[in-house]
């Protein structure tokens, strides 16, 4: 068995792992990466990074899926990830939005961790992956890279006569971004800033070793001879070979399912052991697709409705922040806190949405992703179907749990925090698509299957006060169970979140793992 | 059968096809690293089966046949077959990969692509969701491709067909062709969206005007960018 010393081992490489490689390397720190994953270069032992859907492997590989199943209901929520070097950030949408102060006033957080302690970490993450903002209007063609597609201005103009706000975001894009719309597979133009752009490839020329294709299994003191703190278990993806890898810090990054199934692997092996609350916690971000077919006759004011289509444009190029700050008028008692997003969704993909499991078949047109069905499809859906993309806080009620094997065991329940979240948020989009504008909100995945997705899932790790709240302190150090932090073993990603967010999770997770890193030494 | 074409259905045709021929050829192509002798016996056949799939016409053979009159650029002119075929840079045919990559990744993530993949089985026939199976998500999707399998190819049970249909539309989804060649894409326009993947920019993207109404509650970060406060 190999063995190989390091000051800082990173577990994971995405908006968590990412910045602890890159700012333990500016620290003059020896750094190694590891990620389960592979890089894609392209070349291989090549040190450019590239994404393109060019490679066969890439689609199949890209996606991390883990299903949480909620066995009495007989219902499943599928969480998706990125696999690969960069995690996450392979197939985000690049929208990053600073969390809401209201979020962190839950005294779930601790103390500690304000949006205003935040922010300078927010900021440097967002100088870190080159967020910009983006507009409705520009220079043509100077500013195509970044300003608002037509999805956007339809989508906008449906809020307004709603009387809902609607504004474009900021997203990490850079001038290469040619508006292909395929932003969450990877961009053949190099216009996505990902994490492997923009942490990892400048960590790696400061001397940090990525290292692709290794499954870490635990974590366990190095014992008095090793001459570092800790010692990870490791194995080779493929082919199984066990390898050894000391460090004196080593931060788990692995995501919301990946750092709560390592802290549990690694339990027994750490004298103290962790809190309970490992694995409990886990939110789908509030995670909604609603599909919505707007009316033939959208007004669209200065713009033609004739020349609309949903697909070119970035995948996401503005929000309605409208409903993080006053309740649904016309939903009852509650205020549930979301956010929407209109979203580019791929034909092949949107026919999975929209349709039901029997095909559901509607106007005369076939809904199913196959032949002649999805010409229909498109030919009556192309330029209409709008799909919301909903997050907000809901009830935090998934767990992930590892089996005999050391397997994650993901589950969910749907819980009546989580309810009224979708319930409003359905409210919310037929109020500005139907009641306003004439169009049709269709039946969403979980309404059609009692299914769901989870893109931004999150909470598994949580930061608290104590281990009798959470798992981590506010500095991201693994607390024991009985009290105490075990030194130099720290989570940063989203699995950290307290609670949810209400808005695209990946810049928090960047900007909580800067602060950890600049706290590493604090005493 | 889920899509029906007047009296011809899709499971009916796409016996038909494999009895022709496509059953052996995909089985002698996918079971090694498709040689070209064997590739090019099959092609038609195959191109065939890709349009029977995949959106889009070839020539105008088969789905002229299925539905007169209606002609659009679709997986033979986004070049599924001739990407099938090419061997990129260092990498051997993506066919070759329905034996390796692809089956191995397929099968580790069976149950979503069970799931997203619908299968155009008979109506009568338990939608997915409904399938009275094992207690598991994983047993549900196995099951699942199963009936689909079943479904197209009559009994045929073999993964490897699936996977070559798959592969056929992620091509014409991405337009692999038209990448490697540098040619124009032609495989979007026709069914509501632009051709897949490509490279050049999109210049009719924006409609480039101002929209929409601004949240006044919104903040603004030291670098510009909105922000909830």
């Amino acid at each position: 068995m190999s063995t190989s010393s390091f000051d800082l081992c990173v577990i994971g490489s995405g908006f968590g792992g990412g910045p602890a490689a890159l700012r333990g390397a500016q620290a003059g720190r020896r750094v190694v990466v590891l990620e389960e994953g592979r890089r894609w270069d392209g070349r291989p032992g090549s040190a450019a990074f590239r994404q393109t859907q060019s490679d066969v492997g890439y689609m199949g590989d890209l996606f991390k899926v883990d299903v949480g199943l909620d066995v009495e209901a007989n219902t499943a929520s599928v969480v998706l990830g990125g696999r690969g070097l960069g995690g996450g950030s392979l197939v985000y949408s690049m929208v990053s939005l600073r969390a809401p102060s209201f979020v962190f006033d839950d005294p779930v957080w601790p103390a500690e961790v304000t949006r205003s302690e935040l922010d300078p970490w927010y900021s440097r993450a967002e100088e870190q992956l080159g967020v910009v903002q983006l507009s409705w209007t520009g220079e043509r063609p100077a500013d195509d890279w970044r300003m608002c597609g037509k999805r956007d201005l339809a989508f906008a103009a449906a809020c307004e006569r709603a009387g809902v706000s609607c504004d474009p975001v900021p997203v990490a894009v850079n001038r290469s971004c040619g508006n292909l719309g395929w932003c969450t597979m990877g961009c053949v133009r190099h216009g996505k800033a990902s994490v492997d752009l923009q942490y990892l490839q400048p960590a790696e020329d400061l001397g940090a070793e990525l290292r692709t294709g290794v499954r870490a299994l635990h974590v366990e003191p190095a014992g008095d001879t090793a001459g570092r703190r800790w010692r990870v278990r490791t194995i080779g993806a493929e082919d199984g070979t066990a390898a050894d890898v000391l460090a004196d810090v080593v931060v788990v990054s692995a995501g919301a399912v990946g750092s709560a199934a390592f802290l549990q692997r690694s339990a027994r092996h750490l004298p103290g052991g962790i809190s309970e609350q490992c694995g409990s916690n886990l939110s789908r971000g509030g995670d909604m697709l609603i599909p919505a077919v707007l009316p033939d006759d959208l007004d669209l004011g200065e713009a033609s409705a004739d020349e609309l289509e949903m697909l070119p444009g970035k995948v996401i190029g503005s929000s309605s922040f409208h409903h993080l700050f006053e309740p649904h008028p016309g939903f009852g008692a509650g205020w549930q806190r979301f956010i929407i997003q209109p979203m580019g969704v791929l034909p092949v993909v949107s026919a999975a949405i929209v349709a039901d499991p029997d095909g559901w078949t509607t106007d005369g047109g076939d809904m199913r992703m196959f032949g002649l069905g999805q010409k229909h499809y498109m030919q009556r859906w192309g330029s209409r179907l709008l799909h919301l993309g909903i997050m907000g806080v809901d009830g935090m009620d998934g767990s992930v749990r590892i089996n005999a094997n050391g397997t994650p065991v993901v589950r969910f329940t749907t819980s009546p925090e989580t309810a009224a979240l979708r319930a409003g948020a359905r409210a919310a989009a037929r109020h500005i698509v139907e009641v306003s504008n004439g169009g049709r909100v269709l039946p969403s995945w979980d309404e059609l299957r009692g299914d769901s997705l989870a893109l931004h899932p999150l909470g598994t790790c949580r930061m608290a006060d104590g281990p009798g709240a959470g798992v981590i302190d506010h500095r991201c150090r693994v607390f024991r169970a009985g009290g105490g932090v075990h030194d130099g073993l720290l989570v940063a990603d989203a699995s950290t979140y307290s609670s949810p967010v209400a808005v695209n999770t990946s810049l928090t997770a960047a900007a909580i793992s800067e602060r950890a890193m600049a706290l590493l030494d604090a005493p | 059968m889920g899509e029906r074409f007047g009296e011809i259905d899709r499971r009916s045709f796409l016996t038909a096809l494999v009895g022709v021929g496509a059953a052996g050829a995909l089985g002698a192509v996918g079971s090694s690293c498709a040689p070209a002798p064997t590739i090019a016996a099959a092609r038609h056949t195959l191109m065939g089966l890709w349009d029977a799939v995949v959106p889009g016409v070839h020539a105008g053979v088969v789905e002229d046949w299925l539905s007169p009159g209606v002609a659009a650029p679709g997986a033979g002119q986004a070049g599924v077959q001739e990407w099938i075929e090419d061997v990129a840079g260092s990498l051997p045919p993506p066919f070759a990969y329905v034996t390796d990559w692809f089956l191995r990744a397929w099968a580790a993530d069976l149950d979503l692509w069970a799931d997203v993949f619908h299968p155009p089985i008979d109506d009568g026939g338990p939608s997915f969701g409904d399938l009275p199976l094992g207690p598991t998500f994983a047993e549900r999707g196995r099951q699942y491709k199963i009936m689909l399998m079943m479904g197209l190819f009559d009994g045929l049970i073999e993964l490897k067909y699936l996977g070559g249909l798959l592969l056929a539309k992620l091509a014409f989804y991405g337009d692999f062709w038209a990448e490697h060649s540098g040619g124009d894409r032609v495989g979007g326009p026709y069914i509501g969206f632009r051709g897949a993947v490509g490279s050049t920019p999109i210049d009719d993207f924006t409609f480039g005007l101002p929209a929409g109404r601004h949240d006044d509650r919104l903040g603004v970060t030291p670098g510009g960018l909105v922000c909830v406060p």
